[in-house]
């Protein structure tokens, strides 16, 4: 290739310089597209701008089919952009951000600014929603500080605010703030003090109605935000939808999809899966080349993950942090372990960790190895929090795979951040259903991801959770009391909540009846242990044909354990567990009393 | 092959990144800042209704290169009555009322076929590579090297005649 020959540069400047004038102007360039404005050659720049107000008005009447004067372009969300919106924080409150944002090992980029957007109060308890802007994230933190003491953060990826539609984003909705000291009520859960729900809006925005089981609420709107805090929200009460309105009343429905309870989660979003549907080519056998060579790719696994005790003593093997996105605070840990106990079978073998940390949250799995790239090239996780109205796909990719897109139902492609072999994004809960397409140097196709949902919505219907009613109870030696609650089957579906004492919680809308294939042939599968205070409860599901469950010690004891109507709970005698670790094997019967399945436990407190 | 469908937010990445570099091109093409920002305007405007068409087996950059450019040069033809800029190769170049001291550089560029001209826009104002600019105009990579020989060797000895 010809080299630029600095003197024909230097003569091609003199010649030709570089444009004084002339500025990016993109809602120009919109409305063109959408024939709305005048050409603007310079001699028509006054008629441009005198037919502003008209070209305006065109949009409105195309983009929101009431004919509402929301719109919105990237220029709206200019202070969001430039990550200043709202005021900034005073400098104790972004010292106390920044202290708490070092400490973690997937911290926001150091010098990310925080800005004040809204505060208030309600019963003795001041809630300040900051945001921040961390490379391609946009992010809210509701700090809640008074009677009630928590910190919520929650962010938004900055593609969403460039292919939304809408003038506004809701980031989190019905996030709940409780109590610590607050004791469980009838019904073994510790009520809400409150719930909040925020966002982001554009310029334009001067109003967000939430629409509630309650009722319909304003939201506080101001610094390009919003904030809704319900004051002792009712069991239940949730969220359905979020509207945008603008200074002459007209408004606009933002996606959104309803935090998802034990047994009242949305529908999946309605939508066509867009993308390849089909695969070009089929590998297997998947390997990444850099960690089975223990290369040093991306950084060291940070101290605070080594003390994990999955990672402690002589279980770590190799592992690495790598940042799939660099614009991005997201990090994952990828660790390979020994000694990891299969879920199923119980036998140890090599595991494979993926620890995903996103400011100072960090969640992880494990997996057995052998597992890795079994359906494709692609190993995925799909996690997200109720209140979140944002989903995260990461995982690993094969060396098979040299790109990786994301189709949303809007017909958007997003081009997933991929870095040695680890990948990340985030996905709008309501922008399902997704497909994760891999491709491999030649652009072929080579694995399809299809999701309909993020997992957390339920196609039950309304009967199906509307009878969920208490079952039994039962109580443990330390006081602690299990609470099995379970509706009539419908569609399909039947709705149950296992409640262990202020504890873990287990349940939801899952299909119904139990087959062999939800079950994997084992009546006993769906069985966990939970642990509840000082006490452990063995507790769930089992098909039909299980009239009855015994739990037999090492010691040869035998008891029963309580099994009524599809469920099984078994509080674990304090005595078995004066160690903090018991073995016990549980055995399945039906109406015969013939044994139908068994499954061995081993217990650690 | 694979067919995308382009994310507006891509194209408008590209464009506020990239605005200066398409509007020196085009203003270079048409010879005048503002009717370049118009023609750089227009040509992602129809870079956002022909979206769906966009095909993946050339890079976004490239395929968007092509339409400023030939965008730019319809807009020159529309102003070919009334502009000196010549159409094609060869002599009557134009000044268009610069400083006499401005001329060596820029008759020659004038007097090099439109092909050899666009490539030298490409190359040096935009950065661009070769299989870049081969996309933008719609020519084989071969063709591109061998243009931009040529019009650097053009070029060479234009600048070697004012030095003297």
């Amino acid at each position: 290739m010809i080299d630029l020959d600095p003197q024909i540069v230097s003569e091609l400047d003199r010649t030709f310089p570089p444009p004084s004038g002339g500025r990016a102007d993109w809602q120009d360039i919109v409305d063109r597209a959408a024939g709305r404005r005048l050409r603007m050659v310079p001699s028509r720049r006054l008629v441009a701008i005198s037919t502003a107000v008209i070209v305006t008005a065109a949009l409105v009447a195309v983009m929101t089919p009431v004919g509402a004067a929301v719109v919105r372009g990237l220029d709206g969300f200019a202070a969001w952009i430039s990550g200043e919106p709202g005021q900034p924080a005073s400098s104790a409150e972004q010292q106390a951000f920044q202290h708490a944002n070092e400490r973690s090992w997937s911290g926001f980029a150091p010098g990310t600014e925080l800005r004040r957007l809204i505060q208030t109060s309600l019963n003795g308890t001041s809630y300040t929603l900051y945001g921040f802007r961390s490379g391609n994230q946009l992010c809210l933190r509701l700090v809640a500080s008074g009677a009630v003491s928590a910190t919520s953060t929650h962010c938004a990826p900055l593609q969403a605010l460039q292919t939304a539609k809408e003038p506004a984003l809701v980031v989190a909705a019905d996030e709940p703030f409780s109590s610590t000291n607050a004791p469980p009520n009838d019904e073994g859960l510790v009520p809400e003090v409150t719930s909040a729900s925020f966002g982001i809006v554009s310029d334009g925005v001067t109003q967000v109605l939430l629409r509630a089981d309650d009722g319909s609420h304003d939201a506080l709107v101001a610094s390009n935000a919003f904030l809704y805090v319900a004051d002792h929200p009712q069991p239940g009460v949730l969220v359905r939808s979020v509207q945008a309105v603008a200074g002459d009343g007209s408004n606009v429905a933002l996606p959104f999809q309803s935090a998802p309870g034990m047994l009242d989660m949305p529908q999946p979003p309605k939508g066509t899966p867009q993308g390849p549907a089909q695969v070009d080519l089929r590998v297997s056998g998947g390997t990444i080349g850099w960690f089975d060579a223990r290369e040093p790719r991306g950084k060291p696994l940070p101290a605070e993950l080594r003390q994990y005790p999955l990672f402690a003593h002589d279980r770590y093997v190799f592992g690495r942090v790598i940042q799939p996105d660099p614009q991005s605070a997201d990090r994952i840990a990828v660790v390979l372990i020994d000694g990891f106990r299969e879920p199923e079978k119980g036998a140890k073998v090599a595991g494979l960790c993926l620890m995903m940390g996103s400011g100072e949250h960090a969640t992880g799995t494990c997996n057995s190895l052998s597992r890795l790239f079994k359906l494709g090239p692609l190993d995925i996780e799909l996690s997200g929090s109720g209140s979140d109205q944002f989903s995260l796909l990461e995982g690993l990719a094969s060396d098979d795979v040299a790109q990786i897109k994301l189709f949303l139902a809007s017909g958007d492609t997003v081009d997933v951040p991929l870095t040695d072999n680890v990948f990340l994004v985030r996905v709008g809960r309501a922008a399902y259903p997704i497909r994760l397409v891999a491709y491999d140097t030649q652009q072929r196709v080579i694995d399809i991801r299809t999701y309909e949902s993020d997992g957390m919505t339920s196609r039950a219907p309304r009967q199906a959770s509307a009878s969920v009613r208490e079952l039994f109870r039962v109580s443990a030696a330390d006081g602690t009391t299990a609470i099995v609650r379970a509706g009539d089957p419908a569609g399909g579906y039947r709705c149950y909540s296992i409640i262990y004492g202020t504890g873990t919680q287990a349940g939801g809308c899952p299909p119904w009846p139990l087959t062999d294939k939800i079950t994997e042939g084992n009546p006993l599968l769906l069985i966990s242990a939970n642990t509840a205070g000082n006490d452990v409860f063995l507790g769930g599901q089992v098909p039909d044909q299980v009239a009855s469950v015994t739990v037999t010690f090492t010691d040869g004891a035998v008891a029963n354990a309580k099994t009524e109507d599809g469920f099984v709970v078994y509080p674990i005698p304090a005595a078995e567990l004066a160690n903090g670790r018991t073995l016990l094997a549980l055995r399945a019967y039906d109406r015969s009393g013939a044994q139908i399945a068994q499954r061995g436990f081993g217990i650690r407190r | 092959m694979v067919r995308v469908r382009l994310p507006v937010s891509e194209i408008e990445s590209l464009y506020r990144e990239r605005y200066r570099h398409f509007l020196r091109v085009a203003t270079a093409i048409v010879d005048d800042e503002a009717t370049g920002h118009d023609a750089v305007q227009e040509a992602f405007s129809r870079v956002l209704k022909k979206r769906a068409s966009f095909r993946d087996e050339c890079p976004l950059e490239a395929w968007v290169w092509r339409v400023v450019v030939n965008t730019a040069r319809g807009q020159r033809r529309a102003q070919a009555a009334r502009r000196e800029w010549p159409e094609s190769a060869g002599g009557g170049a134009s000044l268009n009322g610069r400083a006499e001291s401005d001329t060596g550089i820029r008759v020659w560029i004038a007097t090099l076929p439109e092909r050899q001209r666009l490539a030298i826009f490409l190359r040096y104002f935009a950065d661009l590579d070769y299989q870049a600019i081969a996309t933008a105009l719609d020519v084989e990579v071969g063709t591109v090297s061998a243009t931009l020989s040529s019009a650097h060797r053009a070029l060479r000895r234009s600048l070697e005649e004012v030095e003297r």
